[in-house]
């Protein structure tokens, strides 16, 4: 966890100084060297906006600017004389690279374009950047380099396609993504649906990504009938290959948009042929019984518990009236708490002393995650995002712990999707209804005692 | 034999912000733009049903759940970047940032149930947006994190 790249990332997006702090150098070389990258597609277009900036700015300093220009003695001014500065190959060419140093270590003494050596040479380049649109006297040559850098079209393209990328890496072998290229029309699936793979991959769960409203067309009813249950599996195997070919599914969660009270029906598949789902209809009606513990609870219609007032957006789970909204705005500001905290404590997620193997942790509010949400619907929303860094607590326990399985439970549907394989998220109150989970190792609270409602009933409730 | 939530030896942790502005050493004066926007915040809150300053107060209720081995860590967080160590400094710095964004949810529901004016609201804001540039006063919240044990 850096806490101090997310810091920085929120400080971009605030467009904040950080005169008071001392890490200025590093923060402020962020700041650059992305307005050097957003500027950066003016360069085409550079000559005609300097002469229309040369015709605004009057004639007296267009004509010192000619006379300079025609003056073969006077040296073009250079702000980093002693520099070399890199070939094009050494400059980053991936999206993410802009604010990645790691990726790309710069040699010591070298001018990097976007990457201010020390904070002496700041106040240079800002006004080198800032005022070379009408200030002919700007040595040019300095931003030559950066022509063949993708615009900013592009590496929205390459963000988007690499977050695509993100959710189609499989896991393993459970993973089974739904797209244009593999789904059938004859399954009765559109275009539209996709496959969203869930925490520990054994659930997965078809609804519209692009149109949360409709209605699936196709609604699998678990019956008790053998035969209605043999024709549904034979019209999906026969229909569509790629889910077919996925054969180690565990379940395959409908998730119905427009009904909001009625439970997802779990269809079970068998893993082998189809004389085994005939003959074996123990195991179907077992599957039917089990469920799912290993899918988030969310489906799309969760996202319609919410409010708008005053252009913020509140939760609304069961009818609830809470004070704080739950959008992106408030949900960065959790993040901005998690790094916070992580610093005060050296990185400790938490005092207690629940030793090296916990089996099952619980997160009780645990928000949001906003600063790593990579999710599709996220990131399409999102293109000029750069970088994801982890930022809820459930993660990075997860990730610490392998061994336990980590729950969040919050009342909004805000989490990520693109989790540790323990880790998973459970849309439910705490207050209103029973725990679902047993055998708890280490229950976590995070600014929770104040916005409970009863403290006490819910900490009796987790003793239980 | 399972148990219903925790098992026997699990552990309970509670991180929590007590939402009141305190200051050690004198630099905030009564009338502290920050100190009463946090007032009005208990006010408001207490509408809802919440205790903004029941952090302090945990370890009755969590005796009173049952929890035994009951632990406290307290820590001050600066607001804004007043402190002379680097790292409370950088702390502060979020810590403010986080504040003020706060403040930006604070004309909606929290002030309405107090019955404040949209108007009075934001000009009440706006004086604390500016008091907590001042680095000269010394305002940090404390931090509980409590941590307690079920009986074995």
């Amino acid at each position: 966890m850096s806490s101090r790249d997310a810091f920085s990332f929120l400080l971009l997006s605030r467009n904040l100084s950080l005169s008071n702090c001392d890490d200025t150098s590093t923060h402020t070389v962020t700041m650059v060297s992305l307005k050097r990258s957003a500027s950066e597609p003016k360069a085409e277009s550079r000559p005609s906006k300097r002469a229309r900036a040369s015709s605004a700015d009057g004639d007296v300093r267009d004509a010192a600017a000619a006379n300079i220009d025609k003056d073969p003695a006077t040296p073009r001014r250079d702000p980093r004389p002693d520099l070399q500065r890199p070939s094009t190959t050494d400059l980053p060419t991936r999206p993410h690279a802009v604010l990645d140093d790691s990726e790309h270590p710069r040699p010591e003494g070298q001018y990097h374009p976007g990457i201010v050596p020390n904070s002496d040479e700041t106040s240079s380049i800002r006004s080198t950047s800032s005022g070379r649109d009408n200030d002919p006297h700007t040595d040019e040559s300095v931003f030559d380099d950066r022509d063949d850098m993708p615009s900013i079209a592009d590496r929205r393209n390459l963000v988007s396609n690499a977050a695509a990328a993100f959710v189609i890496i499989p896991q393993s072998s459970r993973v089974a993504v739904l797209d244009e290229g593999n789904t059938p029309e004859d399954t009765g699936f559109d275009q539209g649906y996709e496959a969203a793979s869930t925490a520990s991959w054994d659930v997965v769960a078809l609804y519209d990504s692009e149109n949360l409203d409709r209605q699936p067309e196709v609604q699998y009813q678990p019956t008790d009938a053998k035969d209605e249950l043999t024709e549904s599996y034979e019209t999906r195997s026969t229909g569509s290959t790629s889910v077919t070919s996925a054969a180690d599914w565990d379940a395959v969660t409908l998730c119905d948009s427009e009904n909001l009270d009625r439970q997802p029906e779990d269809q079970y598949h068998p893993t082998d042929a189809e004389g085994e789902l005939e003959e074996d209809e123990s195991e179907l009606s077992e599957g039917y019984e089990t469920g799912s513990t290993g899918s988030t609870s969310i489906t799309p219609s969760v996202y319609d518990n919410n409010t708008f007032e005053d252009g913020r957006r509140y939760q609304n789970f069961e009818n609830g009236y809470y004070p704080i909204p739950n959008d992106r705005e408030e949900l960065v500001r959790e993040d901005i708490k998690h790094c916070m905290l992580m610093e005060l404590c050296d990185g400790q997620l938490f005092y207690a002393p629940i030793g090296d193997q916990p089996q099952m942790i619980l997160d009780i509010g645990t928000g949001s995650g906003e600063l790593c949400q990579s999710s599709s619907h996220i990131s399409s929303q999102c293109p000029d995002k750069l970088y994801d860094p982890p930022g809820v607590w459930a993660i990075e326990v997860g990730d610490q712990y392998p061994t336990a399985r980590v729950r969040g439970i919050d009342r909004s549907p805000t989490q990520p999707d693109w989790v540790p394989p323990n880790v998973d998220f459970l849309n439910d109150d705490v207050e209103q209804s029973e725990w679902l989970e047993q055998n708890v190792d280490f229950v976590h609270f995070r600014f929770m005692a104040i916005v409970l409602k009863d403290v006490v009933g819910v900490l009796k409730r987790a003793y239980k | 034999m399972s148990y219903r939530s925790l098992k026997p030896g699990g552990w309970v942790e509670l991180q929590e912000l007590c939402a009141e502005v305190l200051c050690d050493d004198g630099t905030m004066p009564d009338n502290d733009p920050v100190k009463y926007i946090y007032e009005l915040v208990q006010r408001a809150f207490e509408k809802f049903g919440m205790n903004v300053t029941v952090p302090k107060d945990l370890e009755d209720r969590l005796r009173e759940a049952g929890f035994e081995n009951i632990q406290c860590v307290m820590a001050k967080v600066p607001i804004g970047p007043w402190a002379r160590d680097k790292k409370l400094r950088s702390i502060g710095m979020f810590q403010k940032i986080a504040v003020q964004d706060f403040m930006s949810v604070l004309p909606g529901r929290p002030f309405t149930a107090l019955g404040m004016s949209q108007v009075k609201s934001h000009a009440t804001i706006g004086y604390a947006r500016s008091a907590l540039d001042d680095t000269r006063v010394h305002r940090y919240f404390p931090y509980y994190f409590w941590f307690a044990q079920k009986p074995k």
